[in-house]
């Protein structure tokens, strides 16, 4: 191609330096859009770097999956003998066998102080077997023991420990108290733990996994047992110490793996941390509940890592267990059931959200406002620069500038 | 100072070695008017923003909502009965909480009687129009004005709190619910019934529902209707303007209650709102980019428009110059002055 062919398409002629004329004040707005356009490639740098989580929603897909539980509660007017937590969905079982790790029990004084941490299983207790081989101890008609003298020795019906009994006693539906004049429970010393404990408070702190399907856990205080009519507890030794109640700290609920630093920010993993209910009136006979939707929800970050986790909303509600109207609302009428607990109430939501951390900004997108910022600024470096020497001249003459 | 001539990056020509043409001004004038029309929508779509929708899960302890109805059933208020229970195993004596008035019974013009209401999703500028807080007027008796009219029908309005769990909110007829030993006779009971308004939240009586002015029919005492509503808490926010409401999806169903079954256990005549309260809530607000990043991209199109123009008008000179010859360029033409100086 000739050079004068290439001449003639030059877009961006040039003048000649002769004829040109720089101005003082035009230094001066050059300087000014340089520094302003730096300013700008800065907050457009700025803006590449900003991590950004952006929600998607899909349905949830996954098959298989435990649902993570994590909870730390305190019970400030609840010895930790007598609190009991069960885990029960709507397949009606009993959720004991899920639990991944040891819970802790810690008992606390009247002031909130640690009195010493133990660890335990739900549904199992210490069984404290008596030293006499012979031994075969009663049951006080909850089980029938009658025919025992008919049967070989290892096909007697024997209660051994204090725990046997209390547990016959559940099998027969009685009310257990709390072992006084039980040989087994006197021999053991229970009697006298339960009464020196009664005044302490419990915090239950621990991990389990359940089933994803609608359940509720809950805490009761004794021993749980079923019937014909459902799940019930133990509360005899309860009912006979009106200081008693199921007043809660929750100081962390959580479904899911737990999330670190940032990623919290703005979501709802753990919306009941916190959460004080010490109501100014008596609370010994009441029922506190919480039911809980739970929505899956993925956190992806921009190393690759995902965190499965979810969030959840709660509605709050308590009343009396033995029912009738509302002291506040009398046009509420609370049912006549169960028993005091607090009951964390589940259901999984079908949808799940998706949080992907990603850059605010893609890198053709900073190149694309880094050339409108240069521009930009060019152009009104123009605009302003033609301004101010028309300006100059008209008022001053030409030599001023 | 004089040091600062040298970073001038916009250096001026003198105007005498600046030519300028009739027809680059046209085409100047031109351009600032399309200038003029791209800086005008730019603001406005600046000022007007985008409408944003998020969903998340609330995080806030829900506690207590309510439901704002108002609907006329085919049945004498004296033989109504209205209550809500949930899975709270609370029971709500609502027939406290609302206004029953007697009334003929009739369709107000605009209900859709035995359809269903045409499907849309109000924007946030008509919500926000429309989100005019209310509350129900105190109850009126009509017997006065009778005049031989039969009073058939019964007005219940009014908002009644529920717990914000998974229930039920029955309008019954009177032996059917707890406690009651009045008992209907059968011809008094009809269930053909006209839905005014149905709303969750605060009560704003202008945003339409999907249960608004829908109306049933129907001859048969021992009919059931059910409608079930998934409720969704929903925010619109527009200019430090917030509304809190509640949106809801509808599901009916209707049934016949058999004879045999009729007044035993089992379904009873009646119309059932089921309500549950979704976990996700949705934000629909106003955004728009900060004004500094708005004027930056303002300026760089309005100089990328000029750039292009003077660049086209270059390209155009050139073709015309190359095609038709020197005297069709835009740019450099004789001024028709004689050229009569001293040294011709």
């Amino acid at each position: 191609m000739k050079k004068s062919t290439l001449l003639s398409i030059d877009a961006f002629a040039k003048t000649e330096e002769d004829v040109r004329i720089r101005t003082r004040t035009g230094g001066l707005i050059t300087l000014s859009c340089v520094l302003v356009t730096f300013m700008l490639l800065f907050s457009e740098w700025r803006q590449l770097h900003k991590v950004v989580s952006r929600p998607e929603l899909v349905v949830d897909r996954d098959r298989h999956l435990k649902l993570d539980l994590n909870m730390d509660v305190t019970f400030p007017h609840m010895p930790c003998y007598l609190l009991n937590m069960d885990i029960l969905d709507s397949s009606g079982e009993l959720q004991l066998d899920l639990l991944e790790s040891g819970w802790s029990k810690t008992r606390l004084d009247s002031s909130g102080q640690s009195l010493g941490t133990e660890n335990f299983k739900i549904g199992q207790q210490d069984r404290v077997e008596p030293t006499d081989e012979n031994y075969c101890g009663p049951c006080y008609g909850a089980k029938d023991q009658s025919q025992n003298e008919q049967k070989p020795k290892e096909e007697w019906i024997c209660c051994q420990t204090c725990e046997d009994v209390r547990t016959a006693y559940m099998d027969a539906q009685w009310a257990f108290f709390d072992g006084k004049d039980i040989e087994q429970c006197e021999r053991e010393g229970y009697v006298e733990k339960v009464n020196k404990h009664i005044n302490e408070g419990c915090r239950i702190k621990g991990k389990a996994k359940l089933n994803r399907i609608e359940g509720n856990l809950h805490f009761a205080p004794g021993k749980a047992y079923r019937n014909a009519q459902g799940h019930f507890h133990d509360i005899s030794l309860y009912e006979k110490n009106s200081n008693l109640n199921l007043n809660h700290i929750v100081h962390h609920l959580s479904f899911g793996q737990q999330l670190e630093g940032d990623a919290t920010e703005s979501v709802s993993t753990a919306p009941l941390d916190g959460k004080i209910v010490s109501p100014d009136f008596d609370t010994h006979y009441h029922q506190f509940s919480y039911f809980v939707k739970i929505v899956p929800t993925r956190f992806e970050y921009l190393d690759g890592a995902k965190t499965e986790t979810t969030q959840f909303s709660t509605t709050y509600h308590s009343r009396p267990v033995r029912g009738g109207r509302d002291s506040d609302h009398p046009n509420t009428v609370h049912s006549r059931k169960g028993f005091p607990s607090l009951y964390v109430f589940f259901e999984m939501s079908p949808l799940k959200v998706i949080n992907k951390q990603q850059h605010a900004q893609t890198w053709s997108g900073f190149l694309l406002n880094c050339i409108t910022s240069i521009g930009g600024i060019l152009a009104v470096g123009t605009v302003l620069d033609k301004i101010t020497y028309k300006a100059q001249r008209s008022l001053w003459g030409k030599k001023s500038t | 100072m004089s040091g600062l001539r040298t970073f001038d990056a916009f250096p001026k020509t003198d105007a005498q070695h600046v030519k300028k043409s009739s027809k680059g001004g046209v085409s100047s004038i031109l351009t600032y008017l399309f200038l003029a029309f791209i800086a005008w929508s730019e603001f406005g779509s600046f000022f007007g923003g985008y409408v944003d929708h998020q969903y998340g899960v609330s995080s806030d302890m829900r506690e207590t909502a309510q439901i704002n109805m108002d609907l006329f059933v085919h049945t004498p208020c004296k033989w109504l009965s209205v209550f809500a229970n949930d899975i709270t195993g609370d029971r709500k004596l609502v027939q406290n909480e609302l206004s029953f008035e007697d009334l003929p019974f009739y369709i107000p013009y605009g209900t859709n009687v035995d359809g269903r209401n045409e499907i849309r999703t109000p924007g946030l500028d008509e919500v926000l129009a429309k989100a005019i807080p209310a509350q129900f007027r105190e109850k009126l008796d009509f017997s006065a004005l009778a005049d031989d009219q039969e009073f058939d029908g019964c007005h219940i309005f009014g908002s009644i709190p529920i717990n914000m769990v998974r229930g039920d909110l029955h309008i019954t007829v009177r032996g059917f619910s707890l406690a009651d030993f009045q008992r209907t006779p059968q011809e008094a009971i009809n269930f053909s019934h006209v839905f005014n308004e149905l709303s969750f939240g605060d009560f704003y009586p202008y945003i339409d529902n999907p249960l608004d002015k829908t109306g049933r029919l129907t001859s048969e005492a021992a009919k059931s209707y059910r409608y079930h509503t998934s409720v969704v808490p929903t925010t619109f926010r527009k200019l430090g303007a917030e509304v809190h409401t509640f949106q809801y999806s509808l599901g009916e169903t209707e049934s016949t209650v058999s004879g045999s079954q009729f007044g035993r256990r089992g379904p009873i005549p009646g119309i059932v709102l089921s309500y549950n309260f979704e976990a996700l809530s949705i934000t629909v607000s106003d955004e728009r980019i900060s004004f500094w990043q708005f004027i930056v991209r303002l300026i760089a199109i309005l100089s990328f428009i000029v750039y292009i123009v003077s660049w086209a008008f270059r390209l155009t000179d050139k073709l015309l110059v190359v095609v038709l010859g020197p005297k069709w360029s835009l740019r450099y033409q004789s001024d028709n002055r004689q050229n009569t100086g001293i040294l011709i």
